[in-house]
């Protein structure tokens, strides 16, 4: 692998919001600029340096820099009093819903990067607004959260409001509705993810599988010899890119200056790439990178995935309940815990619904299901035609570093999933 | 420590940016403001098997300011590397932020001096280590692996790091205090028969870095996973949790011991052989501060003694709310800007027994070395746990197995604690030494306690 040298220079401004059902309110900024120099030379040497502005990064670069760069932290449009007012229906709506607490974060980020590779030069921007609604229930120990979030217009954050309440209407009632059943699964059932936001399981059981670094390390069940080879059903196609999502639209190149070559991860079922950046491009010998990504300057790079899509299918999406006898039908999603070491994931539904012959019948409420990864991947039955992306507020957390991410799918039928409402089984 | 190239502009020192931060709020219009700095150096060493991958030094200057009006709730910043300037505009835009309600706050209760305190946690020798440092650990590694005691256990990666840490503290109220703190950190991943586990020491001294004690821990913790489930006639086992698995759910229940905790704890006895204490002041220790990140007197706190509850611990925030006084925990995080509730060594104090007079009084059970946290349900916890069946102090086959507990019923089970301590870090320190539970089979491979 060739000598060569990467400079970042990272500038952020992200503006924190929130109120509670106790009316305390917390508003706070941070602006932080810096750089990160790397060089590589059979190992990365590096150094990170919290710098006032864009212009210190130049003068200690010592580089020839165009320094125009689009707004001043001042322009950033995330205005609190004026977020709190536009968005009161919310808080009215939540004082009125009758929950233990709730909270409401709104979070603006505007994050410019010049990535300097081998003197040549590339830009980055990214631009995100968002809302979480964290609402306690009765009798309940953990927030159920709902939100969304997006790049915002020219005069910042706008959230479909109506949309959120209704969710958070939808959900509380749901689960209200499910203390009155008393369902228990026995066995591995199909599950049918919703389209969007479903995607985050792929995000984490495929998408992390397919990192570079855990690829090397022998943490995740998928090798390099699996290049070429059919790792799921040939109905699945998974991209890391799409030319309708505006998300990522300002990102030209990943945080080291490439850019993948391919953007397909899964060809029908066929494995085509891995994440990768160039270190364990060079180290695996693979053929594409471009998915070094860094939280700030002051980190260390390492393979992350920006987006990950599920292409759509050929099926209508009632066809996948109609075909399902006894299943779950997923709506909203939570967290999950993936242990490679042990092939097995768990992931959290908030809002789910039992299906029974085919149709869609009693609100289950909370759920975790249970699966093993290779099972899993293997076991993808169906897929829709009815492809949405998440609603934005998708994030990832790998050794320290969170960082936005974009995932999308249609409605899918997975197959040999167990699904539990009781953590016991 | 290696020192780089420092920034050609607006080098200026952190107690001036800290003195320019109080007056500069003050000449916006807020009533007390709080300025928290920090400068920290670090350097980080990675190391695949065969292959050199990082090393890599940061220097972070950043300050973070919380401003507060006469009522109502306080706003704020974090500025990297901030000039007068900078601060200027920070505090101009935080201030054009306010939704009057009259709610009293808490500013009057931010400290406004400080007693002197000594906790040993500077390693001068940071600035005399070097690259070799990470080299001769990795030796010590490898030579432990050739042992035959060690055969198939695989360094997979090495990862070391060392840090200085200056932090500074003031407030309109009158408090000016700052301190320097070293931290080490050593972190394997090691692999044995297809599985493969992270495992870490850390300290404030390089000294406290054994590798060779990091190789013993991977291979006990990796030979002890297995799918074999626990199969067991009577009812009762007796579980000894080492310090690892104990540390564990000590850290997954610490959140009852924070002020918001339910109240009724006050009320109830666990066993008299428990004793659950924060230390901020325990030498070496890489939770240990002389004071928190409000400025905050501290000390050694009992939160269980002798089986009663005494005490929850809290920011200035959080005691406000409840009409107390901090405990001295109020830390910050890289994610929020103002301080929240944290511990610094959270530990379950040891007793004079040994491991082996708990494997004894027990007769047989399971040793227990590691845990990972399934989920938690209606009823508990849910934790999956591996180790070995014992009989006496004879270690038996690995066994794998489920068992729920809840915080009340996880305490009120511990039958004995052992002197053989040991301390985990991951944001803050959590100890403990092996310990004895009662718990009861509730369905083969389920147990609660």
């Amino acid at each position: 692998m060739k000598k060569f040298s990467v400079d970042l220079i990272d500038d952020t401004y992200s503006g924190y919001f929130s109120i509670d059902s106790l009316d305390k309110k917390e508003y706070t900024i941070k602006s932080k600029t810096g750089i990160l120099e790397r060089n590589f030379d059979d190992q990365w040497t590096g150094s990170s340096h919290e710098l006032t502005s864009i212009k210190d990064a130049v003068e200690f670069l010592d580089k020839k820099i165009n320094l125009k760069l689009k707004g001043q932290p001042g322009d950033f449009p995330f205005h609190p009093a004026k977020i709190a007012k536009e968005n009161q229906y919310i808080f009215d709506f939540l004082q009125d819903l009758g929950v233990m607490e709730w909270k409401v974060i709104f979070r603006g980020l505007r994050s410019r990067r010049i990535i300097i590779k081998n003197g040549k030069e590339k830009r980055t921007g990214f631009r995100h607004f968002s809302i979480l609604i964290k609402v306690r229930l009765k009798d309940h120990r953990n927030f159920i959260e709902v939100g969304e979030g997006g790049g915002g217009g020219g005069q910042g954050p706008k959230f479909n409001q109506n949309g959120l309440v209704s969710r958070v209407k939808e959900i509380s009632d749901n689960h209200k509705l499910a203390e009155n059943h008393d369902v228990s699964f026995t066995g591995k059932i199909p599950v049918i993810l919703s389209p969007g936001d479903g995607a985050i399981l792929f995000h984490e059981i495929l998408g992390h599988a397919l990192e570079a670094d855990y690829i090397y390390l022998q943490r995740s069940p998928i090798t390099v010899s699996h290049i070429g080879r059919q790792i799921m059903p040939a109905n699945v196609t998974v991209v890391t890119e799409d030319k309708n999502d505006s998300f990522f639209a300002g990102i030209a190149c990943d945080d080291e200056g490439e850019t993948p070559k391919s953007a397909c991860l899964i060809e029908k079922g066929i494995l085509r790439n891995v994440i990768s950046d160039s270190f364990y491009k060079h180290l695996l010998d693979l053929k594409n990178c471009g998915h070094s990504r860094v939280e700030d300057f002051t980190c260390l790079p390492m393979p992350r995935m920006y987006a990950l899509y599920l292409k759509p299918g050929g099926c209508d999406p009632e066809e996948l309940i109609a075909s399902t006898p006894y299943g779950v039908y997923a709506r909203e999603f939570g967290e999950g815990k993936i242990y490679f070491d042990k092939n097995v994931f768990y992931f959290n539904i908030h809002d789910a619904r039992l299906i029974e012959k085919g149709k869609r019948t009693i609100p289950l409420g909370s759920i975790m299901v249970k699966g093993d990864i290779s099972e899993v991947l293997g076991s993808v039955e169906m897929v829709a035609n009815d492809f949405r992306f998440d609603k934005g507020i998708s994030y990832c957390f790998k050794n320290g570093q969170t960082l936005n991410v974009r995932v999308g799918q249609p409605t899918v039928k997975i197959n040999n999933l167990w699904v539990t409402s009781d953590a016991n089984d | 420590m290696t020192r780089t190239k420092q920034p050609l502009t607006n080098n200026v020192e952190m107690t001036t940016t800290i003195h320019d931060t109080l007056e500069q709020g003050k000449k916006t219009g807020f009533s007390t403001v709080e300025a928290f700095g920090e400068k920290v150096e670090r350097e980080v060493y990675e190391h695949l098997t065969n292959h050199k991958v990082q090393h890599h030094t940061a220097v972070i200057n950043k300050v973070t300011a919380r401003a507060f009006w006469d009522t109502d709730d306080p706003v704020g910043f974090a500025l990297s590397k901030p000039g007068l300037h900078e601060i200027k505009n920070a505090f101009s835009a935080v201030y054009s932020f306010h939704l009057p309600s009259g709610a009293m706050n808490y500013a009057s209760l931010l400290p406004a001096s400080l007693d002197r305190v000594e906790v040993k946690i500077y390693d001068d020798t940071i600035d005399s280590s070097d690259v070799s440092r990470v080299d001769e650990l990795a030796d010590q590694v490898n030579e432990t692996l050739i042992s035959p005691s060690f055969k198939d256990l695989e360094l997979k990666k090495i990862c070391y790091s060392r840090e200085l840490r200056k932090v500074y503290i003031a407030n309109s109220n009158g408090l000016n205090a700052k301190y320097i703190k070293t931290h080490f950190n050593l972190l394997l991943t090691m692999g044995l028969g297809g599985n493969l586990i992270d495992i870490a020491e850390n300290g404030a001294f390089s000294r406290q870095i054994e590798p060779v004690k990091l190789v013993y821990r991977a291979y006990n913790l990796l030979d002890s996973l297995t799918e074999t489930p626990l199969k067991w006639g009577p009812k009762e086992i007796a579980l000894v949790l080492s310090p690892e698995a104990s540390a564990f759910i000590l850290k997954e229940f610490s959140e009852y011991f924070k002020i918001k905790g339910d109240k009724k704890f006050m009320d109830l006895s666990f066993p008299a052989i428990l004793n659950i204490i924060d230390d901020p002041l325990l030498d070496g220790k890489a939770g240990s501060v002389p004071f928190d990140d409000e400025g905050t007197q501290v000390g050694e706190k009992v939160l269980v003694r002798k089986g009663s509850f005494i005490q929850f611990i809290s920011d200035v925030q959080t005691a406000f709310q409840n009409g107390t006084r901090s405990s001295g925990n109020g830390f910050r995080n890289d994610r929020s800007l103002f301080p929240t509730v944290r511990f610094s060594n959270l530990y379950i104090k040891p007793t004079v027994l040994s491991l082996k007079n708990l494997m004894e009084d027990a007769g047989k059970g399971v040793l227990v070395s590691l845990l990972k946290l399934k989920c938690v349900a209606k009823e508990g916890y849910v934790f999956s746990a591996y180790g070995y069946k014992f009989s006496g102090n004879n270690l038996l086959e690995p066994v794998h197995f489920h068992f729920s507990t809840t915080f009340l019923n996880y305490f009120l089970h511990i039958v004995k604690v052992s002197k053989e301590m040991k301390f985990f870090y991951s944001t803050y320190n959590v100890g403990s030494p092996y310990v004895l539970l009662e718990a009861r089979q509730k369905s083969p491979g389920m147990l609660t306690i």
